[in-house]
């Protein structure tokens, strides 16, 4: 017989990666959004940034309840804990993935010619935000450190896009517009990155009891 | 049980040692009161002998008295005591009333037991009649039962505590002899336990129902094999979800899809939000189904909710792959659309030119220039709808029975007969060679298809070009070769040019005539003949097309 508190962790277990799908679908309509400028997608991505917020709450409630109620010790401790953690990371890339949406909504970006390290950029932040969640599903620690050196990949392109941009406005100045706009959805997209780093490094925690800064 | 059994045997025991103990003391205290009494018999015998031979009488009783630890009391017949060597006579009451002196005085002797005030001590009296008519009473003073019992209350208490320990070392020790072989009873062979015959009914019990349990686990388990068979064998997953979403079974299938396992909650197949939310509405109870990408292929997942006796949901899932369904719709979407697009622009001239001659609005001299073009827009029309029916005869493949030998060279060279005008127009020369190969097939297809490549050999050619058809015999097959000298085919194009109204130039298809759907109609063809063909091409220098048949045996 399965007694509360095991049920109360699997409950947040499932929530935590409810929520991380749910930031990988807010992630993945941003940046449709963006590549294909459909605002309808922009609207999914705004929207689903309510029901991320919704869930983040119920996460931390079921946190405080468990510290509380169950006052749980080593493993689950650290999983309760680093859940407190992670929601807040994933909390903060719901936020991105809605502003970049927003800036999508807002304006026409389909002529900006720099498009091509966007293109990979995004799938770089989607693919970490992805296995940085797999690495909590599976418990699999080399999945999480394998994310957390990515997030060099990710910064080198965001560099890579700052010049892109830099030269982009030096051929015609009145590309500054736009520049500014896909340089603000770039430092979204790495931040999102430096978001999933985190959650990976709250996933080695949690599994080996081990938090590297 | 092995406390029931342990607090018995201790109880048992204990009671027996404090029984048995107490009895002893009492048996013990009752010898010795008698051998007391026993001893002041003789005593008071020996005295009262010594006492009436003595001529100093008196004298010779206080020697002894004050020698002697017994008391000894001389009393006169009429009661009044002459001696007593702890008290002083004068002090002493007539002891004519005390049982004993009138006993003695009686019968010559006379004995009694009295307590004394303090409880602790009891006073035996033994009392003979002297020649005299005087008594003679020796007494000695001995704990009382009690008294003795007070005064070594230590030693009780310890003698308790010892017999207390012994009986909890007893009842320990027979306790784990007669336990331990029910604690070691061998419950997988009931039969084989000796020890206790009152168990027997219950091991023959037991030994049933283990049988009977073997035999339902083995039927069970049968049963379980032959549908895991079943469903491992199946090309869809199944997953069946418990109430909480874990994940009750899965199929061979749907572990190499998901990278599952027993036990594992229904998010880790997935994070895809359709699917979730789908999972999430069965176990609520409602059906749903989505499609879901995953790694590349396209499926579509059914999830059913399943309820037993009230309960709550749990959820069945299938994952059916449909990618090449999904294709062939998208093909066939396409197909739809080009079809109508491709009849709709004949048709669009031919009404045009119709309603400028209906209105009077051409001139005599260009209605005959309009009904050419009117001619020439129906036929291609007409070609158009031939080769869809061509098409679609060949995807229906009936024309299996049809099957006979055809000899590829003649065909060849009649072909390239009915192509000699339009080659002489466009200013190409065309020949055939090889050798004579018989082929298994439908001559009327393979015509088509050799038609279909020879035509675009020479549609496609440069001025001066040329087109060279050859037979060749290999070892178990016939190749069939259509080389020209043309535009040639470029590499991205080359993977396309066999779908339906695929064009490497799409403005000037008009120019080149043609409907579109030759090479399609070769690619199909040749499918039904089992022949494989190749393309080499190089843009500016020309095209070769192969057609490999198997060779007619």
């Amino acid at each position: 017989m399965r007694n509360n508190f095991e049920i109360q962790l699997e409950t947040l277990n499932n929530d935590l990666i409810t929520m991380g799908a749910l930031c990988e679908n807010a992630i993945a309509c941003a940046v449709k959004a963006l590549l294909t400028s459909d605002t309808e997608l922009a609207e999914k991505a705004i929207s689903a940034e309510k029901d991320i917020d919704r869930i983040e709450r119920e996460i931390e409630s079921l946190c405080l309840k468990l510290l509380l109620q169950q006052q749980p010790v080593a493993r689950d401790l650290r999983l309760v804990s680093s859940a407190l953690k992670m929601i807040t990371d994933m909390e903060r890339i719901g936020d991105q993935a809605e502003d970049i949406a927003e800036i999508v909504k807002h304006t026409d970006l389909s002529d900006t010619k720099i498009r091509v390290h966007i293109r990979e950029m995004t799938a770089a932040v989607i693919k970490m935000v992805s296995e940085s969640i797999d690495a909590f599903v599976k418990h699999d620690i080399e999945l999480a450190k394998s994310v957390i050196k990515y997030d060099d990949v990710v910064d080198a392109l965001f560099m890579s896009i700052r010049k892109d941009l830099i030269d982009y406005i030096s051929n015609d100045i009145r590309h500054g517009e736009e520049a500014m706009d896909i340089l603000m959805i770039a430092k979204y997209l790495e931040r999102i990155g430096d978001h999933a780093t985190n959650i990976a490094e709250w996933v080695v925690f949690a599994i080996s009891g081990i938090h590297e800064e | 049980m092995k406390k029931r059994v342990f607090l018995s045997i201790f109880f048992a025991a204990f009671l027996t040692l404090a029984i048995t103990a107490a009895l002893a003391v009492g048996l013990l205290y009752y010898n010795s009161s008698k051998s007391i009494r026993k001893e002041l018999a003789a005593e008071a015998f020996y005295i009262g002998k010594a006492y009436e031979s003595s001529a100093n009488s008196i004298g010779y009783i206080s020697e002894i008295g004050k020698g002697g630890a017994n008391r000894i009391t001389i009393v006169s017949p009429d009661g009044t005591v002459i001696y007593d060597n702890y008290a002083s006579p004068e002090k002493m009451e007539n002891h004519l009333s005390r049982p004993e002196i009138s006993s003695a005085i009686a019968n010559g002797k006379g004995e009694s037991t009295r307590l004394s005030d303090t409880l602790g001590s009891k006073n035996y009296y033994y009392a003979v009649r002297l020649e005299n008519g005087g008594v003679l009473r020796v007494s000695a003073a001995a704990k009382s039962l009690f008294g003795e019992i007070r005064d070594s209350v230590s030693w009780v208490i310890a003698i308790l505590v010892f017999t207390l320990l012994i009986a909890v070392f007893i009842a320990r020790l027979l306790t784990q002899a007669i336990i331990s072989p029910i604690n070691s009873l061998n419950l997988d062979a009931p039969l084989s336990n000796k020890e206790y015959e009152e168990l027997s009914p219950l091991l023959l019990r037991m030994d049933k129902q283990n049988q009977r349990i073997k035999r339902q686990l083995e039927e069970l388990s049968s049963k379980k094999k032959e549908l895991e068979y079943i469903t491992d064998s199946m090309s869809e997953a199944m997953v069946i979800f418990g109430r909480s979403g874990a994940v009750l079974s899965c199929n061979r299938s749907a572990r190499r899809l998901f990278d599952i396992y027993e036990g594992a909650s229904y998010l880790r197949l997935s994070r895809d939000i359709g699917y979730i939310g789908a999972v999430e509405k069965a176990l609520g109870g409602t059906p749903e189904t989505v499609t879901m990408n995953i790694s590349g292929r396209i499926y579509q997942l059914s999830v059913s909710p399943v309820q037993i006796e009230h309960e709550d949901y749990a959820a069945v899932l299938f994952a059916m792959d449909i990618t090449e369904k999904e294709e062939n719709e998208k093909m066939r979407r396409e197909f739809s659309a080009n079809v109508s697009h491709e009849l709709k622009t004949p048709l669009t001239s031919i009404m045009g030119y119709a309603e400028i001659i209906q209105n009077g609005i051409a001139r005599a001299g260009d209605i005959p220039n309009f009904a050419g073009r009117i001619r020439s827009e129906a036929s291609r029309l007409l070609n158009l709808i031939e080769d869809i029916m061509k098409l679609s005869m060949l995807d229906e493949k009936t024309l299996n029975n049809e099957f006979a030998g055809v000899d590829l060279l003649s065909l060849a060279e009649s072909v390239c007969d009915e192509l000699t005008l339009k080659a002489k127009e466009r200013n190409v020369t065309i020949s055939v060679d090889g050798t004579n190969v018989s082929v298994r097939g439908i001559s009327s297809t393979l015509h088509e298809m050799l038609f279909n490549l020879c035509d675009n050999a020479i549609s496609y050619n440069k001025a001066g070009g040329s087109v060279r058809v050859s037979v060749a015999k290999e070892v178990g097959r016939a190749v069939l070769t259509v080389s020209d000298t043309g535009v040639g085919i470029a590499p991205e194009h080359q993977e396309r040019i066999f779908e339906r109204f695929y064009r490497v130039d799409k403005s000037h298809s008009k120019e080149t005539g043609g409907t579109g759907l030759g090479l399609s109609i070769v690619k199909h063809g040749a499918k039904l003949h089992g022949a494989e063909i190749r393309l080499e091409s190089r843009v500016g220098e020309g095209t070769k097309i192969s057609l490999i048949f198997k060779a007619d045996t």
